[in-house]
């Protein structure tokens, strides 16, 4: 009988010790399977999603950076330029060959209004709680829309440049200036968060003339355009109103560049390889440690280029 | 002659441990058994990752007790090929960071083993001089060799190929059935506990950095006995 207990009870733990972890090996599918979601989970890139772009002289919606966009434009000979896409990514506003303000709408490429009342534009985009669109026109910033109270540049000579406004939608706004007889474009920011109103020459030393808020939680990227390379040839991403260089990236001309803080990524149009393609940098250091300047991880869009330049927005 | 009588000698010498003990078991036992045991091998735990259950074979020697009829001692031969799954079985390869997720490949040679056993079994008559309960525990060594070839998509290839030892443990319940009083047939599962051997000591004649390694695997079979 012992020799029984003895038996049982050795072939009991064996039940119990042929239990083991989970097998390591798949078949080839559910590897192959397995190893591209995980890879693709991985990619900072294929976050990036709700972009709207111009290529080749059409409207594109991209749901995601990796996916097939949506064609919501059929006219390849009118030129189309500065695309911006609407907080809610339900209307889309581009300029047509004439420079006025088109809107369509993003679901079906509808168009919803021509502002031939408008011309002339420098610089437009959506605010970022209501679908009110605002564009710097001849040192002006006008609405479409609901009117929003901001400061209006400051004007002391009818000579006087404004190149650039944005503003946010918490009361921080900032436009470049070039008064008349200064060669450089000084930065008039202003903010009633942190009530700010200071005007500055340059940036950690360097002169800059473009400027994009481009969320509501103090952060706004700063571009210099490079007339050569007819592109903004540097972009400096400030965060949380501390005015230091967060994230800056200057490896070539960009247009259009569009920050989005949470992913880190920059993305813009860019000449590769002599024609236009839509480009993605990951300046962030969590997802991919970069092992320095020629190691930073980027993504460019083959599928997608375009004779013309790329004119791209990004609303996440 | 003196040929013979030398090789006899050192054989005696070299396996004077199981001859005293076969010497020892022999002066008390009454009658002898041999078994022929076809059996199925099925692997159990990590060895199930890579082999699927195949067939195998003991052959075994006792002595029933002069003294006590229901125990037997006895010395078993066994062989056994554990085939792998697949050709080749497929793994994921995590080298951590974008892009750092892979495909790898791994080939196993068949698990090749040659158990000898040392075993002692009861029996419980059930219906006397007809079916009995046998149960058994045996220890053993077991000598195993197979090769290992595992690449991934980043280049990095290891190719292994063993031959070692392995101390083995044994449990084994069934059930016997005499046809005569000569020939019975016994159905049982047995399960082999096997823990590698060797020295953890690079330095070591016997260096094995698989020591202390763990299989296991169960072996229904239906052994053919003839007693004499």
């Amino acid at each position: 009988m012992r020799a029984l207990k003895i038996v049982v009870s050795i072939l009991i733990l064996s039940l119990v010790n042929g239990c083991t972890d989970e097998s390591p090996f798949l078949s080839k599918a559910e590897a192959y399977e397995l190893s591209n979601e995980l890879n693709l989970n991985r990619d900072p890139f294929h976050k990036v999603k709700n972009f709207a772009a111009i290529i080749n002289n059409d409207v594109y919606y991209f749901h995601r950076l990796d996916s097939v966009p949506k064609r919501l434009t059929n006219s390849p000979s009118a030129v189309k330029t500065n695309i911006k896409l609407s907080f809610d990514k339900k209307q889309i506003a581009y300029l047509n060959g004439a420079g006025h303000p088109v809107i369509i709408r993003t679901d079906n490429g509808q168009i919803l209004q021509t502002l031939t009342q408008f011309s002339f534009i420098d610089q437009m985009d959506w605010a970022k709680d209501r679908l009110t669109l605002y564009m710097l026109s001849d040192n002006v910033v006008n609405f479409y829309g609901e009117s929003i109270e901001i400061i209006q540049p400051v004007i002391n000579h009818p000579w006087d440049e404004v190149k650039s406004f944005s503003m946010n939608s918490i009361g921080d706004q900032g436009y470049y200036k070039r008064n008349y007889g200064d060669f450089f474009k000084r930065l008039k920011y202003h903010s009633t968060v942190k009530g700010i109103d200071e005007e500055y020459l340059n940036f950690e030393g360097d002169l800059y003339d473009y400027i994009d808020f481009y969320d509501n939680n103090g952060n706004f990227l700063i571009g210099s355009y490079d007339a050569f390379q007819d592109g903004i040839g540097k972009v400096v991403c400030v965060q949380n109103y501390d005015f230091f260089p967060a994230y800056e990236w200057d490896a070539e001309p960009m247009n259009t560049p569009e920050f989005n803080a949470e992913l880190e990524i920059l993305l813009y149009g860019t000449m590769e390889e002599n024609v236009h393609k839509i480009k993605g940098v990951y300046l962030g250091t969590s997802a991919y440690p970069s092992q320095g300047y020629y190691d930073i991880l980027t993504n460019v869009v083959e599928d997608y280029p375009s004779t013309t330049p790329i004119y791209l927005d990004w609303v996440q | 002659m003196n040929r013979v009588c030398q090789h006899a000698h050192d054989w005696i010498k070299n396996y004077f441990f199981l001859v005293s003990l076969f010497f020892y078991i022999d002066s008390i036992a009454q009658e002898n058994v041999l078994s022929i045991s076809p059996e199925y091998n099925i692997p159990l735990g990590k060895l199930a990752w890579s082999y699927k259950a195949s067939p195998g074979i003991q052959l075994k020697y006792s002595l029933v007790a002069r003294k006590n009829r229901n125990f037997q001692s006895g010395l078993s031969f066994g062989y056994t090929a554990l085939q792998p799954l697949a050709d080749t079985l497929y793994y994921v390869v995590d080298r951590g960071g974008v892009g750092g997720v892979g495909i790898g490949t791994a080939t196993f040679s068949p698990f090749k083993m040659i158990q000898i056993t040392g075993t002692m079994n009861f029996e419980f008559p059930v219906v006397k001089k007809k079916l009995s309960i046998n149960l058994g525990l045996g220890i053993g060594i077991i000598y195993g060799s197979r090769e290992m070839i595992f690449e991934d998509s980043f280049g990095a290839i290891d190719d292994s190929a063993e031959t070692v030892g392995w101390a083995s443990m044994v449990s084994k319940a069934g059930l016997e059935y005499k046809i005569t009083n000569n020939f019975s047939l016994s159905p049982y599962i047995s399960y082999t506990f096997m823990i590698q051997t060797g020295n953890t000591d690079s330095n070591a004649i016997d260096y094995n950095p698989g020591t202390g390694a763990i299989s296991n695997f169960y072996s229904p079979g239906m052994s053919i006995s003839y007693s004499f």
